[in-house]
């Protein structure tokens, strides 16, 4: 559950390729190149952490993009204030998976 | 930096320099291997993050089920899922200086004061409420300045 941590910017669910808004506000990113960005991270990760073998099995990244962060585990996007977050409890949800409620 | 090695869930680290030639290395199995990931890793965030219309990439993270990397600021350390604290590996404190300087000197003055006011006679011509009150004072205010020393805040990514 991701309520009450501080710095959220908003939260995406990524299905069949797509980026699905679930809470929070408006993002000026394109979410299209964003789709495709993570796309890739994805699967680059999936290949260094077979290399590294430490990092299997592969959940996610995060960037911190000037001071956004943008968080992807488990098909969910998380953006937020990367100086304003409390990343600890951020991290430890999303690896939780405690993304929504429902999820 | 053995900081470093303090931080929870610690398993791990290396340190690159600008050109990408390793500094330090701490039980990392492939040293050379995983400085290739992060250089890429590296350039391709930053293309990505001009792509988005931002600046550059300021670190990264790769979770893995049991372990996971950060990398920030020429720092790469790995870390165990269930005991790393990750607001430690993101950010980090700064002490200010002039406070803790501050600080220490009233303490120290507080101490003094108190010693020489309560078990010489050297404050003997002043009345002995003040002897206890001053030093007093001068000590909340030594420990307030050390408190508000570590109150800045720094983003390990600056």
């Amino acid at each position: 559950m991701l309520d009450n941590i501080p710095g959220i910017i908003a939260i995406f669910r990524f299905r069949e390729g797509k980026l699905t808004k679930i809470q929070g506000q408006d993002i000026l990113i394109d979410l299209d190149k964003l789709s495709n960005i993570i796309m890739e991270n994805m699967r680059i990760g999936e290949n260094e952490a077979k290399e590294l073998k430490f990092l299997e099995s592969f959940r996610g990244f995060a960037m911190i993009l000037d001071d956004m962060g943008v968080v992807f585990v488990d098909d969910y996007l998380v953006i937020t204030n990367a100086k304003k977050t409390n990343w600890d409890l951020l991290i430890k949800a999303i690896l939780k998976g405690e993304v929504i409620r429902s999820g | 930096m053995d900081n470093i090695k303090k931080l929870k869930g610690y398993i791990g680290h290396i340190k690159i320099n600008e050109e990408g030639k390793i500094e330090e290395s701490s039980n990392i199995d492939y040293p050379s291997k995983l400085v290739d990931i992060i250089k890429f890793n590296l350039k391709k965030g930053n293309e990505e993050a001009k792509e988005l219309g931002f600046n550059k990439i300021n670190g990264f993270a790769m979770f893995g089920s049991g372990k996971s990397l950060t990398f920030m600021k020429g720092l790469c350390i790995i870390v165990d899922n269930e005991k790393a604290d990750w607001q430690d590996l993101f950010t980090y404190y700064t002490y200010n200086k002039t406070f803790i300087i501050t600080g220490v000197v009233l303490v120290i003055l507080s101490i003094l004061l108190f010693y020489y006011g309560l078990l010489t006679s050297v404050f003997d011509f002043i009345a002995p409420e003040p002897r206890i009150y001053i030093p007093t004072i001068l000590l909340l205010i030594g420990v307030i300045f050390l408190a508000l020393s570590k109150s800045t805040f720094s983003y390990r990514l600056e």
